[in-house]
């Protein structure tokens, strides 16, 4: 039954409103961001020129590398969250002709799908999610129809789809998976637009009022919503947390603690998952440049803009096919004939098929992509700031690396293989923001390095620079403090913390998916588990481990060391590094914890 | 959204800061004293006494 879900008790619970766009908060961000970039500029400048150790090459142009790379990724980051502009919204629109270009359409009311996608999901899990689809109401006569598009081909869930009154569409393969499950409903369906859920997406009952009124804009082809978790874990008060472990003092230090830093919760948001910096600053943000991109789940398409990248990308394999099936055609008659080129194309176009959303792992991205390319139709995408729907987050560390290593996997292997970045199509600025996103995925091979580093000089006493004096810190710092300063403005009213550490944690996954796709292995569609799987998650954590071990066993080495020989160390190098080992200590705990986290209930059995 | 609850979300940033330029000055104090005495040289007081020094007071 539906109340026996573990998300029951938070069905009360409403998303936050999007942040605040506030002018001087923006020009305090700018003047802070420029500046940072600058000292930056002078910093990295200083650490090639100046700094270098030359006695340990092998250590210092590593690192000095890895914060290049990572320099560059930080004025990809600048630009991406440079400014917020919000597409102006919309009334809805009465008829499909006040979306169309002029005479394109006749006047009727607007037909809408909503799409719920589903193989394996829970029954009264996907239930949920249509009961919340049939609340949905509009100001104006609609066509509105709701379709259970069900991979798993379950007698029960048509069942339910018949109880509740809802289309169920089914097919005899799993072909493409998703994307190919959404093309199988577009074949059977002819709604002029279409919202897509996965099958734990429950939309609210203004997701169409809002939304569709951006597309009175003919350009407009996607509209994206953020994707909220309405069943993150509120964790518990440090001080109630430390005095029910230590009585009264841990409380009154707990009190004491949150007194001077604001409230602290332990638990909270176990799996650092963050919505809010991703939808709300990152791909809002991405408006100015019409470079926002689709995420699947709370997106509203136009399904002439789908097929319009079904359409190109189907041209496209032609074109290449016709080259294969010409030199195919050549080596048959005999070099002296020149082959058909009708006769190469219709052979071609027999072979390809029409896929509305690619057969790829990242689909979403992939269809925005052709999108932006069209330098001819330019298209536009729309992050809508409000949330319009709710949705479960992974429950377990095994759910969140899938669901991690597939965006990690997908955009890497975009990235190598038809990279937006360097093909025709998109404005500078699309490009820009594109790059951002790849950029951030290599960022694990350079964050590897800034973990190592600390344990490296612990165990060798040597420096990555020529010496920890005035020089350097003088350089340093003032990149440092300002690179805080500007992005605690650049996201003011969000914790930048969860983001950073989840960034520097999450290197396995990245790194993982790097290699596959370097070696040409081909990214799995695995769904992401709805409920939560039972498990030891150690083998998914242990190079986090692998790097506490470590720099654990550096510090105790050290401290020998100082107490014993006396090391060779310089007081500056061990503060600087011991802070650094620290501040990796801590971010690698946070995905360490999460493995052995278990809900509330079966953690206190 | 309150001031005081944005700056609660910016808190980790102002921690991050207080504990960069703390480190930074005593390292700095100390590694210029340690290269100071290694040079041979009398430890220097930063400020008073070499803006003293300076303008001849």
């Amino acid at each position: 039954m539906a109340s026996d879900f573990y998300f029951t008790p938070f069905e009360g619970r409403r998303p936050p409103p999007p942040l605040r766009v506030s002018r001087p908060v923006e020009r305090i961000w700018h003047v802070l961001g420029v500046a940072n970039l600058l000292a930056g500029a002078i910093y990295i400048w200083w650490r090639w020129t100046h700094s270098l150790n030359f006695d340990a090459l092998w250590f210092a142009l590593p690192l000095v590398l890895a914060e290049t790379c990572a320099y560059f990724g930080l004025i990809l980051f600048t630009a991406n969250l440079w400014k917020t502009r919000d597409y102006p919204q919309q009334a809805p629109p009465s008829s499909i002709a006040q979306c169309t270009q002029e005479g394109e359409s006749a006047e009727r009311p607007v037909s809408v799908d909503l799409f719920i996608t589903t193989y394996s999901e829970e029954e009264e899990l996907v239930r949920l999610s249509i009961r919340d689809a049939k609340q949905i109401s509009y100001p104006h006569a609609i066509d509105f129809r709701v379709h259970v598009l069900d991979d798993g081909r379950r007698e029960s869930m048509r069942q339910v789809c018949e109880e509740e009154g809802v289309g169920y569409i089914s097919r005899t393969n799993n072909v493409g998976y998703k994307a190919g499950n959404l093309r199988n409903a577009m074949e059977q369906t002819s709604g002029d637009f279409i919202v897509i859920c996965d099958a734990d997406t429950r939309p609210f009952p203004t997701i169409l009022e809002h939304t569709l009124g951006y597309f009175r804009d003919p350009d407009v082809a996607i509209v994206q919503t953020p994707q909220w978790f309405y069943d993150l874990p509120e964790g518990k008060r440090l001080k109630d947390v430390w005095g029910r472990r230590a009585g009264k003092p841990g409380q009154l230090l707990g009190a004491a603690i949150e007194a001077v830093f604001g409230e602290i919760r332990i638990d909270e948001d176990p799996f650092v998952n963050d919505p809010a910096m991703f939808y709300d600053v990152i791909q809002r943000r991405r408006n100015p440049w019409n470079a926002a991109f689709c995420c699947g789940a709370g997106s509203i398409h136009r399904r002439e803009a789908v097929m319009f990248v079904a359409l190109r990308a189907y041209a496209d394999a032609i074109a290449r096919s016709g080259d294969e099936g010409r030199s195919r055609i050549r080596k048959l008659l005999g070099l002296q004939h020149k082959p058909d080129d009708a006769l190469a194309r219709w052979q071609a176009a027999q072979e390809e098929e029409l896929t509305p959303y690619k057969f790829h792992v990242s689909e979403d991205i992939y269809s925005t992509i052709v999108l932006h390319q069209d330098s001819e139709r330019k298209w536009k995408t729309v992050l809508h700031p409000e949330v319009e729907s709710k949705m479960l987050s992974p429950q377990d560390l095994l759910s969140w690396t899938v669901q991690r290593f597939k965006y990690a996997g997908g955009s890497l292997d975009i990235f190598f293989h038809d990279n937006p970045v360097t093909r025709p199509g998109m404005t500078l600025a699309q490009r820009v923001m594109y790059l951002t996103t790849f950029w951030s995925y290599f960022g694990a091979t350079w964050n590897l390095i800034f973990l190592l580093s600390p344990i490296v000089y612990m165990f060798t006493t040597i420096a990555p620079v020529s010496a920890y004096t005035g020089d350097f810190f003088g350089h340093a710092l003032p990149f440092l403090v300002l690179n805080e300063l500007a992005f605690m403005m650049g996201t003011w009213g969000l914790s930048g913390y969860k983001g950073k550490v989840s960034y520097l944690a999450s290197f396995p996954i990245s790194l993982r998916a790097l290699w596959a796709v370097i070696r040409g292995k081909k990214i799995s569609f695995p769904v992401t588990p709805k409920q939560r799987q039972e498990g030891n998650y150690f083998g998914l954590v242990w190079p986090q481990i692998a790097v506490i071990g470590l720099t654990v066993t550096a510090f105790a080495w050290c401290a020998l060391r100082l107490f014993t020989v006396g090391g060779g160390y310089t007081l500056g190098g061990l503060i600087a590094n011991g802070l650094w080992g620290l501040n990796n200590i801590l971010a690698m705990s946070i995905m360490v914890r999460a493995a052995f986290w278990k809900p509330e209930e079966e953690g206190s059995q | 959204m309150s001031f005081r609850r944005n700056l609660r979300h910016a808190r980790s940033h102002l921690i991050i800061v207080a504990v960069l330029i703390i480190a930074g000055a005593v390292i700095v104090q100390i590694e210029d004293r340690n290269l100071q005495q290694e040079a041979g040289k009398p430890i220097p007081d930063h400020g008073i006494e070499s803006v003293g020094t300076v303008t001849g007071k």
